[in-house]
């Protein structure tokens, strides 16, 4: 084994023991790059360090400065919007006038939304803990079984990351420098098809155990059509996304910005009023994204 | 100081998230405009885009990405793995913390010092943009000054008790 593969093999059990002493994933691994690097100049004489240091004068600058990059923090803006603008809430009450008059129809209303939400947000724990608010509480007061309802909301949750437009897809096609509508494109078919099963799983699970997820009181009339209706907006701007992207309409930067656009058109137009779009919303949205945002993009130029 | 320090931490993330605003606005009319060419094409007609669209995302988004890690630092929003140490000492834990804290300061200061070497490099080349032909070294600006802000966030959070910072998940 020759120096610069101890150096590397050192490197890698750097990482490791930095991670384990929990260093942010995003520092560790540019201390190890630099040191590793280091290493490698001054004791194998692989290469010269200076040259790579000077490096650094336009390496930050030319990670962050990246056209292709922009659609991260625009999914993660589009993603908290959804989420501040109340499309959660819509979604579960829509999905719950379709599906609810079915044994389990509540667990499945939130799984259907789940997957809706799924559609504009591109974060699994973001979806998780966005449709918990609204649909546990919902679940609880049906006197759905705890552990049903809140297995259904963790499972739920996963669809975030899988349904596109899904964040962590875009930070692996970058990565690998990957198609990013490709990525979309495969993760939508597993997605569909989890979907599926969730909703068979809670169906099974309602028939065999039906004390674990009593019937519920149809919702009916009027306040069906109006919850229904509402469903409608969402729809129109997920497929306005993957219908545009899928027909080469456009890239995924316009995409995201579009749904960005879209999303505040509705707070602003649908939901008007206290229930919309307000400027304390849109700066509580524009905070989140900067935390999920400048997580994402340390790790990106630290990777 | 910590409370000068959020209001100033927040309201330069909100600055870069109005920045990333002005990026929907940008590339809506874009495609606003590339949608009513196609249409218009139809009637032998041809309705332009916005010229150096693409450079403008470009140099926006480096301006306004580094101004989210601040914030991002001031929330403690930095991904990190708390498997091992969750249920050591209070001691060791804190002394970890201060170790990070420390790290993540002089990383984010040495990355600010060749970012300044680097304006300065950018300014004396006269590198422009490749469309907008906009000077490129301003667009430095907001990237060393949230470098700084942010090695002096995680100066700050030295004395934080590392038991009562709880980490924002990710997923």
């Amino acid at each position: 084994m020759g120096d610069r593969e101890i150096v590397g093999l050192v490197g890698l059990g750097a990482v490791f023991l930095l991670l384990a002493l929990r260093i942010p994933v995003a520092l560790a691994m540019m201390l190890v790059g630099i040191g590793g690097n280091f290493a490698l100049a001054e004791v194998t004489g692989y290469l010269k360090f200076a040259p790579y240091i000077k490096q650094f004068k336009t390496l930050f600058f030319g990670s962050v400065a990246n056209y292709d990059l922009s659609v991260v923090p625009l999914f993660i803006l589009m993603g908290y919007l959804a989420s501040e603008t109340g499309i959660s809430r819509d979604l579960f009450h829509g999905m719950r006038a379709l599906v609810g008059r079915f044994r389990g129809g509540v667990a499945m209303a939130a799984v259907a939304a789940c997957a809706g939400f799924g559609a504009v947000c591109g974060s699994s724990l973001a979806t998780a803990s966005t449709m918990g608010k609204v649909a546990l509480p919902e679940l609880r007061r049906m006197k759905y079984s705890t552990r049903l309802a809140t297995g259904t909301l963790a499972a739920g949750g996963t669809l975030g990351i899988l349904i596109p437009p899904s964040v962590a897809l875009i930070i692996y096609a970058l990565i690998v420098e990957a198609s990013i509508i490709e990525m979309f494109q495969a993760a939508m078919i597993p997605g569909l098809i989890a979907v599926a099963f969730f909703i068979a799983v809670i169906a099974i699970i309602a028939r065999i155990r039906p004390d674990l997820a009593p019937p519920l009181t149809e919702i009916e009339g009027q306040e069906r059509r109006e919850a229904i209706c509402r469903l409608i907006p969402i729809v129109l701007i997920f497929l306005g996304i993957i219908l545009g992207l899928g027909f080469g309409l456009y890239t995924p930067t316009p995409a995201a910005a579009v749904g960005v656009f879209a999303i505040c058109v509705y707070g602003l137009i649908i939901r008007s009023g206290d229930r919309g779009l307000t400027v304390p919303r849109l700066t509580a949205s524009l905070r989140e994204t900067a935390v999920t945002a400048g997580m994402i993009a340390f790790i990106l130029f630290g990777a | 100081m910590r409370r000068a320090l959020d209001r100033v931490t927040a309201g330069w993330a909100v600055l870069g998230g109005l920045i990333l605003l002005s990026i929907v606005a940008v590339t809506v009319t874009n495609v606003g405009a590339s949608t009513a060419d196609r249409v218009a094409q139809t009637w032998g007609s041809r309705v332009s885009g916005l010229p150096g669209y693409e450079d403008y995302v470009r140099l926006a988004v480096a301006a306004a990405i580094p101004m989210f890690l601040p914030y991002c630092q001031m929330r403690r929003g930095h991904l990190s793995v708390d498997l091992f140490l969750k249920n050591a000492p209070t001691g060791l834990n804190r002394f970890i913390d201060r170790l990070s804290l420390v790290l993540m300061a002089a990383i984010a200061l040495f990355l600010a010092y060749w970012m300044t070497l680097g304006l300065f490099e950018t300014k004396a080349d006269g590198a422009l943009s490749r469309v907008l032909g906009w000077q490129e070294w301003p667009f430095y600006i907001p990237g060393i000054a949230s470098l700084i802000l942010w090695a002096i966030v995680a100066l700050s959070q030295l004395d934080d008790d590392p038991a009562a910072t709880k980490e924002p998940l990710h997923g």
